[in-house]
């Protein structure tokens, strides 16, 4: 893809977009992140700033205008050599949603922008729950009547509390391809108890759409048209995403004081947000919950776990992302609270390890 | 330890192996008491954050009743255990005392109101030093125990045969609620005899219920000055590590200053000074030396110049809990695997042995 290096508007960008030849075997990208603040270069006390996580991770970037032109790297394990992937990112000022435009890989992206997200606070991925992919596919067949589900990964952890009638303690992976995949899906959904990762959309005589539970959307066929209904589908897809940061980032921390002649003593006040679960638990999976947290990088401590009707709550600190925060959940619900400053995305890491390993149909809401 | 080995250091190599396993079976035991005991503090800590939630400045609790949390562990710096919160209408001058309990035995139920009666009798005789600490004026002072509902019943028999003023709130999950026990028919003399709050707002309130769904035991007090030890050092572990994995991996050792900024930031709802944050952090110190969860890097004495490092890399942390539970188990096993011995043997006191 040859982007002409000048300065753009985003319109002027997407017009730009519309029209540039694609070499053949190459396939339009579209990567969703959400950031933490609205401009590029900013002097927040809890994240670093776009510009700096870009630099600090040796990306190269280009002004164009609106638009900024990132080259990264990544270093071939076989040829040792260093490869460049290149992005054109817009930051969205009002929804602070970073859109990257590529022809990369799945694998260049794995290796450049998606290593800094999951390394650096501030940033992350524009998160799909398994109820946006069905709104998705509504939205499709509405708009495409003949739209076709031909592709689909989808896993289980031995762990996870989604009933499946087939061997529930089995780990799996499902790959399935054929043009009834909206029915497979269904079917082994249920039987097999597996969580939604990626869909190809077919779409007869149009396109195809690749779409990944991680806010990655591709054009892997069809004609210039065709890439402006991709844009169609971001721009779908991340509404959700968006309620999702904006229910985690309802979650606060301040401090109340008391004035007294000898100390001014501070008390903690938490504004929790909330998961709702999709079926109640039980003490069994409150474990399991605490298992899979930890092998997702948490650490939950100084926890309550009791027997009986699931009373789970305690601290959690997030290994990755260096945060630490406090659950208190029962068997219908989990809240969520920041003890000291975290930024959303340690939040929706949390989340994203219930949705894809416990719990698909977990909802993350704003807490009355 | 010393006197063990010496004590060992006499046996005969029979003995000696009646000893080891002794000493094997305590450390087991002991490890087990261990982990209820953190269990049980984590109950508390469960319990207290519980109240807390519902009694903090601006919450509906707060709005409905005009009591608020005014201190946490506020009798810790008059060297009086008991009590974790202190509520406050600043209307009627009325501060309660509550009492978190998140285990009582049967038999250790009239200990646990003869304690706390006693402690709320000392806490009226220093109203003036309450006083001072929450910067407002005092006219009543009333006690609570909090627990969990499967408690309270064997406990309201006890106060009320003992007469006692105590208020018992009890938590009852599922729900998820707190209420508090109607102690007699006649509440004009309950609430004369204090266990009842005087204020009937709040005691209509509570005897109806105060539903603690909304927050739940969110740790707003992640610790407390009272916390026990491993509770701590879990809490402090987990702060530094979040403060040190920023740092480049030559540049992640902390001094003094780190940790008592941390127990300044804990401890920030309590009547505790720089002087008392400084020695809490201290002991956080030496305990974290001594279960080997800290590691000394430089060669200074004094614990304020003392540089270190943590001891475990983070992603194997949760080893840590193990590892303190099995080093103190088998500092507690030496005494008693020794005592135990000696009773199987017939033997009194270790002198007589040696003779």
């Amino acid at each position: 893809m040859r982007i002409s290096e000048h300065e753009y508007t985003f319109e002027t960008f997407i017009k730009e977009l519309m029209e540039v030849g694609i070499e053949p075997g190459e396939r339009l990208r579209v990567v969703s992140y959400l950031a933490n603040e609205r401009e590029w270069k900013t002097e927040s006390p809890v994240v670093p700033s776009l510009i700096d996580l870009m630099v600090a991770n040796s990306v190269k970037i280009v002004e164009l205008g609106d638009v900024k032109k990132l080259v990264a790297h990544y270093r071939d394990s076989e040829t040792n050599h260093l490869v460049p992937v290149t992005y054109f990112a817009f930051l969205h000022r009002d929804t602070r949603l970073l859109l990257c435009f590529t022809t990369a890989s799945k694998f260049d992206v794995e290796q450049t922008l998606d290593r800094i997200v999951e390394r650096n606070p501030g940033l992350y991925y524009g998160l799909m729950s398994s109820s946006t992919f069905s709104k998705l596919d509504k939205m499709l067949l509405e708009s495409h009547p003949g739209t076709l589900i031909t592709y689909f990964s989808a896993r289980r952890n031995r762990q996870s509390a989604l009933r499946s009638e087939i061997r529930p303690d089995y780990e799996r992976s499902i790959e399935y391809y054929g043009n009834d995949g909206r029915n497979v899906l269904e079917e082994l959904k249920h039987a097999y108890g597996v969580a939604l990762r990626s869909i190809h959309f077919e779409i007869p005589d149009f396109a195809v759409y690749q779409v990944h539970n991680i806010g990655q959307f591709t054009l892997s066929r069809g004609q210039n048209d065709a890439r402006k209904f991709l844009l169609e589908i971001v721009d779908f897809a991340m509404r959700d995403s968006l309620l999702m940061r904006r229910a985690v980032e309802s979650g606060d921390f301040r401090l109340i004081p008391l004035e007294t002649k000898r100390k001014t003593l501070l008390f903690p006040k938490l504004q929790p947000w909330l998961i709702r679960f999709g079926l109640p638990l039980d003490f069994k999976e409150g474990e399991n919950l605490v298992s899979i947290l930890q092998d997702s990088g948490f650490d939950v401590f100084n926890h309550v776990l009791a027997p009986g009707s699931l009373r789970l709550n305690g601290m959690v600190a997030d290994r990755v992302k260096n945060a630490i925060f406090t659950i208190d959940a029962n068997s219908e619900r989990m809240v969520v609270a920041p003890v000291q400053e975290v930024s959303f995305d340690s939040f929706l890491r949390f989340y994203q390890a219930i949705i894809e390993n416990f719990d698909p149909n977990a909802v993350c809401e704003v807490s009355e | 330890m010393e006197d063990f080995n010496h004590f060992r250091e006499g046996l005969s190599s029979e003995e000696k192996e009646t000893l080891k396993k002794i000493y094997d079976k305590k450390t087991k035991e002991l490890k087990e008491v261990l982990g209820r005991e953190i269990v049980i503090d984590n109950e508390h800590l469960e319990l207290v954050n519980l109240c807390y939630n519902l009694f903090t400045k601006t919450t509906e609790t707060n709005k409905v009743t005009e009591y608020r949390v005014v201190l946490v562990d506020p009798l810790y710096t008059l060297k009086i255990k008991n009590f974790d919160l202190m509520l406050y209408n600043e209307g009627i001058k009325t501060a309660i005392l509550i009492e978190v309990k998140s285990s009582i035995s049967e038999r250790s139920l009239g200990e646990t109101v003869d304690e706390t009666i006693q402690a709320a009798d000392e806490a009226r005789s220093r109203k003036d030093k309450l006083e001072l600490f929450i910067g407002g004026e005092i006219e009543r002072i009333e006690s609570v125990i909090l627990s969990f509902a499967y408690y309270t019943d064997s406990l309201k028999d006890v106060v009320i045969s003992k007469g006692a003023s105590l208020c018992i709130w009890a938590y009852h999950f599922p729900p998820g609620l707190i209420r508090m026990l109607r102690t007699g028919e006649d509440v004009h003399s309950e609430q004369l005899a204090g266990r009842m709050h005087a204020d009937e707002n709040l005691r209509q309130i509570l005897l109806k219920e105060i539903s603690t769904s909304r927050m739940g035991g969110l740790r707003s007090l992640p610790i407390m000055p009272t916390s026990h030890m491993f509770a701590k050092l879990e809490h402090i572990g987990q702060q530094l590590f979040t403060r040190l994995d920023r740092q480049p991996q030559d540049r992640r050792w902390f001094g003094y200053p780190l940790v008592f900024n941390l127990c300044k930031q804990a401890f920030s709802p309590t009547e505790l000074d720089d002087s008392q944050i400084e020695e809490e952090a201290k002991k956080i110190i030496d305990a974290a030396i001594e279960v080997g969860l800290f590691r000394k890097i430089n060669e200074e004495d004094e614990i304020s110049l003392m540089e270190f490092e943590i001891s475990y890399r983070r992603r194997d942390y949760e080893k840590f809990k193990e590892d303190y539970l099995e080093r103190r188990a088998k500092e507690r096993a030496f005494d008693a695997s020794v005592k135990e011995f000696k009773h199987e043997k017939g033997l009194k006191k270790l002198d007589e042995f040696r003779e």
